[in-house]
């Protein structure tokens, strides 16, 4: 860490690191300075001219982003001269922009926007004809581009240079006539193409998944955790509550990279920024059943389901012995989840060992050096962490079992026929229909809870919306069946089981529910079985 | 962009991956070679093909997308496929003064296609071109490159029947005034007469060499003193002191890279031609510069990067280079480097990014090119002219060089002037000189008529008053005393025909259309002030315009990273305030 230097701000005399961007010292003052190319995960090329600043000594006006904290720095961002030229900078920015806002699916979310209403509110002068160039142009899987709209700031092209390195995009040409767009015969459809939405301070590059369906006013924004792997980025998830005709009834509009220096940075994949839309997928399951004699399932209410799935169970152990009933558990539940599968366990008899949580060939897909991990489930370390075996697959237990409980991961094939069969979980899954009883689970973006991730960072999940139909989350479910064993699971929310697994698991010892929006290490470090 | 070239498959010759395996080893990185290698590839083929995007990649170690921003960004590189002849007409401001247009109009009619379309037998496309560094020979043209001066009818069709032929034109070795009349205590074109002074045998004859080999017996921080101590300045525009920027470059004791010495011959500044003269009339005295300097700052590479369309010039310094060499008088081999054809190379820092084949987005110092400059290395990066300049100082000695000039500012230089004068050329006189004495030497305002402005220093220096240029001092701090700037001393006179409005728009649309886009204030300013110009000229201004003009000027003025930038701001801002009636008088109905 740099050694802090005293400087003055705007004429208030401030403490940051010496050689800090002014720009980001500044923000850390809580005094916005409107920018466009400076983005800290893509560097500052100091080309939209934007971040004026007047800095006592120089002979003319500077850039936030390209000025460092000194000992005695003496930087005004408010003054006159500053504003004027960061509002006419504004001007220029705009002076070839189509304004099309009406039209355009930035709008309530674009620095254009904000930063007239904040830095510009001049009267325009521009009375001339604007340059023509691509209006709708369809780049990659996930994102339209816009040449009209772009401003040039070549965040984009940084990212597609510096962090992908796959090099899809590039300001060709010179001078006002120069358009962002496609290497001729490219397409932007690398892992992380989305992200060039996020970073996008205009409307030039939008998301074609989410684009022309709601306003982003109307969304509701939840931090939390992406489920999609091992690597568990932090997100927030955005949901359309308000205006739900818009979105054809889907409450999860999009999800978004939430900032964390220790997960993900700035960055999400495709693969987990689009993996929300099986939160109102047509495969939810949103009521529980049991499959009746004629081969049909048959409603039931949730305390029904408990109550008989006890019943059930209860007599199988007494009969087959409890060594003979398997939990299939997807590593994505939570540690809350997990700590009521292991009390259920306890009460039943069941040995530790005949919960399988090893992802499956379905939960298993590409990796790379940036965030992607093979394990597309998103707590391992956790369950590890809570003893559970992560590494070893159903095979041994085949064979040996009378029953097979499966939750949120693909259904027991070759157990088809065992007297006990249980599917439990949020969207159906192929052979999940084959199981006697079923049980709603709710979905990651419904649930509240704490998941680990791979480098044994332990992180909130928020719930953003509360479950569909009928459906609730896996420690609710083990806990209402243990109860109906006459167990005991005095918890109503995930706070309180957690406060409970904090006291039990040395694991988690001393971790308080409300985690720093970074989350934090496991205080004994990453289990090993995890990392297998 | 140029998307539309074809993307058929594609492979270079044996032959061609000879000559461009060539360009990727000349220099220290191959990436060096890029942009030449390039021209030579537009010159095969009328364009860069897409599909050579790939093969060039591999070769050069770069990006395909490296390849076509760079393709698009130089003007050299057409956009679609030019004709065997590109014939330029210069449309700058001492050419459009001379009549360019008309040229422009007759040739569009001789060849019947537009600009940048190709004839359909392949043989010629045209463009109107932003000054090809020929004002003395105004209206210029050129074809592939080469500088044919003035473009008469005649010479026009002698061009075009010589290109149909088989035998297109080459530049001839000077186009220059055989001997411009030159003031007496001149240092660079003493030898102006003599027709073989760029020859080895009569530069000696002047004593040339001399002062190396006095240098090379120096030790280097005495070279540098007496660099100090002549108050020569940079003669490229800044008028930074040449022996305080050598100063600033840090020793190899402290930092173990090589040093380069860049001579900046990248002349492109409407009204300024002076390089392109003393270079082909007397290339050894930058040799000799170059040899001088580089001892002095411990060069190990020194290159001159010239603009492309100094064939000629090219040609000359590089047989002066062989001619050097073979006489043992080089210490350091000189390469000589060809840009693109973008103005914004001219910029010190935008030059050492052509230089490593990328496009000319001039960089943000600090660091300052001389600390890291070239491929990262410490890189003095000097004029033309300043170079020459410094072998005089070694040949006279410091204190006399200073004496020859004003002080805090040494010696002689070189102007150009062109536009309303009887005879424009280049003429050397020492810092300091009155005007007149300069417009006396031009053989005085053309045909006798009054003088309305006078742009001082390259169209990039803010106008004069003919009460501002009476008895004004050329030199550097006069001319800030002024509000304008000396600049590389290209000197244009306007006499009382001129419209403003006119002028102003030529200068506007040549800072449009040169803005590399960098920066947003400039990218968008120079195109808003020139559709302001144009709206203007054809009767369209509104009671707004004049002030909004100086509002757009004061708002991109010192926002932006490079001098072009700040000159689409302050040009704008001197000629609405000293010829605000032009202005209202194109004020219409819209």
């Amino acid at each position: 860490m740099a050694k802090l230097v005293k400087f003055k701000l705007n004429g208030k005399d401030v403490e940051a690191p010496e050689g800090q961007l002014v720009i980001d010292a500044a923000k850390d003052q809580g005094v916005e300075v409107p920018h466009y190319c400076y983005h800290p995960g893509l560097g500052n090329p100091g080309v939209c001219r934007l971040c004026v600043c007047e800095v006592a000594g120089a002979p003319k006006p500077q850039m936030t982003c390209r000025t460092a904290v000194k000992e005695g720095l003496d930087v005004k961002t408010d003054s006159p001269v500053a504003k004027r030229a960061q509002a006419s900078s504004l001007e220029f920015h705009l002076a070839n922009h189509p304004l099309d806002c009406p039209v355009c699916d930035q709008a309530g979310e674009c620095h254009l926007q904000d930063y007239y209403q904040r830095f510009g509110l001049y009267k325009s002068t521009v009375r001339e004809d604007k340059r023509h160039k691509e209006k709708r142009k369809d780049i990659g899987t996930w994102v339209m581009l816009d040449q009209e709209r772009c401003i040039q700031c070549t965040r984009c092209t940084r990212f597609v240079d510096n962090v992908t390195k796959t090099h899809e995009l590039a300001v060709f040409g010179r001078g006002d006539r120069s358009v962002l767009d496609l290497y001729p015969g490219m397409r932007l459809d690398n892992p992380y193409s989305g992200n060039v939405v996020d970073i996008c301070p205009v409307g030039a590059l939008t998301d074609k998944d989410f684009r022309f369906s709601v306003r982003a006013w109307y969304l509701d924004r939840t931090p939390s955790v992406c489920t999609g792997c091992a690597r568990g980025c932090s997100v927030e998830v955005h949901t359309n509550t308000k205006r739900p005709w818009h979105t054809g009834g889907r409450r999860v509009a999009r999800l978004k990279p939430r900032y964390n220096p220790e997960v993900n940075g700035w960055w999400m994949c495709d693969e987990g920024r689009y993996g929300y839309k099986s939160a109102d997928a047509k495969t939810r399951v949103k009521g529980s059943s049991v499959l009746g004699t004629d081969g049909q399932p048959a409603q039931l209410t949730p305390a029904d389901a408990a109550a008989r799935v006890a019943k059930e169970l209860r007599e199988l152990c007494a009969d087959n012995g409890p060594e003979g009933l398997a939990f299939l558990v997807s590593a994505s539940l939570t540690n809350e989840d997990l700590f009521a599968l292991k009390a259920l366990m306890k009460r039943l008899g069941v040995p530790l060992s005949n919960a399988v949580l090893a992802p499956g060939a379905d939960q298993l897909g590409e990796e790379d050096a940036l965030l992607r991990r093979k394990e597309k489930v998103a707590n391992l370390s956790g369950a590890a962490a809570l003893g559970f075996g992560v590494t070893k697959g159903p095979e041994a237990l085949k064979g040996k079992v009378w029953g097979a409980w499966t939750v949120g991961r693909a259904g027991h094939g070759s157990w088809i026929g065992l007297p006990f069969t249980l599917w439990q979980g949020a969207n159906a899954v192929r052979g999940s229909d084959t199981a006697r009883w079923v049980l709603a689970g709710a979905h990651w973006t419904e649930t509240d809870g704490t998941v680990v991730n791979f480098s044994g960072r332990v992180q909130r999940l928020r719930a953003a919306v509360p479950p569909l139909g009928e459906s609730a989350p896996a420690w609710a479910w083990f806990g209402s069946v243990l109860r109906a064993l006459g167990g005991a699971f005095p918890h109503d929310d995930a706070g309180s089981v957690f406060a409970a697994l904090s006291a039990a698991e040395p694991a988690f010892a001393g971790l308080k529910f409300e985690l720093p929006k970074d989350g934090v290490l496991l205080p004994k470090g990453r289990p090993e079985a995890a990392t297998a | 962009m140029s998307t539309k070239t074809s993307a058929a498959p594609f492979s270079f010759t044996a032959e061609q991956r000879g000559a461009l395996d060539g360009w990727a080893k000349r220099y220290p990185t191959k990436v060096m070679g890029l942009i030449e290698a390039l021209r030579q590839v537009q010159d095969w083929y009328g364009e860069v093909p897409l599909a050579a995007d790939g093969p060039l990649a591999e070769l050069f170690g770069v990006t395909r997308h490296h390849i076509r921003e760079v393709v698009t960004f130089y003007p050299y590189f057409s956009h679609e496929k030019a004709g065997k002849y590109r014939v330029a007409v210069c449309r700058n401001l001492s050419c459009h003064l001379a009549g360019a247009g008309g040229v422009i109009e007759r040739l569009e009619k001789a060849l019947g296609v537009p600009e940048g379309r190709a004839t359909s037998d392949g043989l010629f496309s045209w463009e109107a071109a932003e000054c090809l560094g020929a004002c003395d020979h105004a209206p210029a043209f050129a074809v592939n490159d080469e500088l044919l001066g003035t473009a008469t009818p005649a010479a026009v069709d002698a061009a075009l029947s010589g290109c149909r032929s088989g035998k297109p034109p080459k530049a001839a070795p000077s186009i220059a005034p055989a001997a411009p009349k030159c003031g007496d205590k001149a240092l660079l074109t003493r030898g102006f007469a003599e027709p073989k002074l760029h020859t080895l045998e009569v530069y000696r004859k002047f004593g040339g060499y001399n002062a190396w080999e006095k240098a090379r017996k120096m030790a280097p921080a005495d070279i540098t003193a007496e660099v100090k101590k002549s108050n020569v300045r940079g003669l490229g525009g800044a008028g930074f002191p040449v022996g305080m920027k050598w100063e600033t470059v840090p020793p190899k004791s402290v930092r173990n890279v090589p040093h380069a010495l860049v001579v900046n011959a990248d002349e492109s500044e409407p009204g300024c031609f002076k390089d392109r003269v003393i270079l082909e009339r007397n290339p050894h005295a930058l040799i000799e510069g170059v040899q001088i300097a580089a001892r002095a700052v411990d060069a190990d590479h020194c290159y001159v990067f010239m603009r492309g369309e100094y064939a000629a010039q090219k040609r000359v310094v590089e047989a002066a280079v062989a001619e050097a060499k073979a006489a043992g008088l080089l210490d350091r081999d000189v390469l000589v480097m060809q840009g693109a054809n973008a103005y914004i190379s001219g910029c010190d820092t935008a030059l050492l990014e052509t230089m490593e084949g990328k496009k000319a987005w001039p960089r943000q110092p600090p660091p300052f090119p001389t600390v890291v400059g070239l491929n990262g290395w410490p890189t003095v990066v000097n004029n033309v002219e300043t170079l020459m300049m410094v072998a005089q100082v070694l040949a006279v000695g410091g204190d006399a060089f200073a004496a020859a000039g004003v002080p805090k500012s040494g010696g002689t230089r070189c102007f150009s002037i062109s536009g309303h004068v009887e005879r424009p050329g280049v003429y050397e006189f020492p810092l300091g000189t009155p005007f007149e004495d300069l417009l006396a030497a031009a053989g005085g305002v053309k045909g006798g008529r009054k003088i309305k402005a006078v742009i001082p220093g390259g169209t990039s220096t803010p106008v004069l008053t003919p009460e501002e240029a009476a008895g004004l001092k050329l030199d550097f701090d006069s001319l800030r005393g002024k509000g304008s700037f000396l600049g590389a001393g290209g000197v244009i006179v306007l006499d009382d025909t001129v419209d403003m409005v006119d002028v102003l728009f030529i200068i506007e649309r040549f800072l449009w259309v040169e803005s590399c886009g960098q920066c947003t204030p400039c990218r968008e300013g120079s195109g808003w002030a020139t559709r302001i110009l144009d709206r203007m000229r054809k009767g369209l201004g509104a009671a707004e315009d004049p002030d909004n003009l100086v509002r757009i000027g004061e708002n991109v003025t010192g926002k932006v990273i490079c001098a072009l930038g700040d000159t689409v701001g302050m040009v704008a801002m001197a000629m609405i305030k000293k010829y605000r009636a032009d202005f209202e008088k194109r004020l219409g109905k819209r």
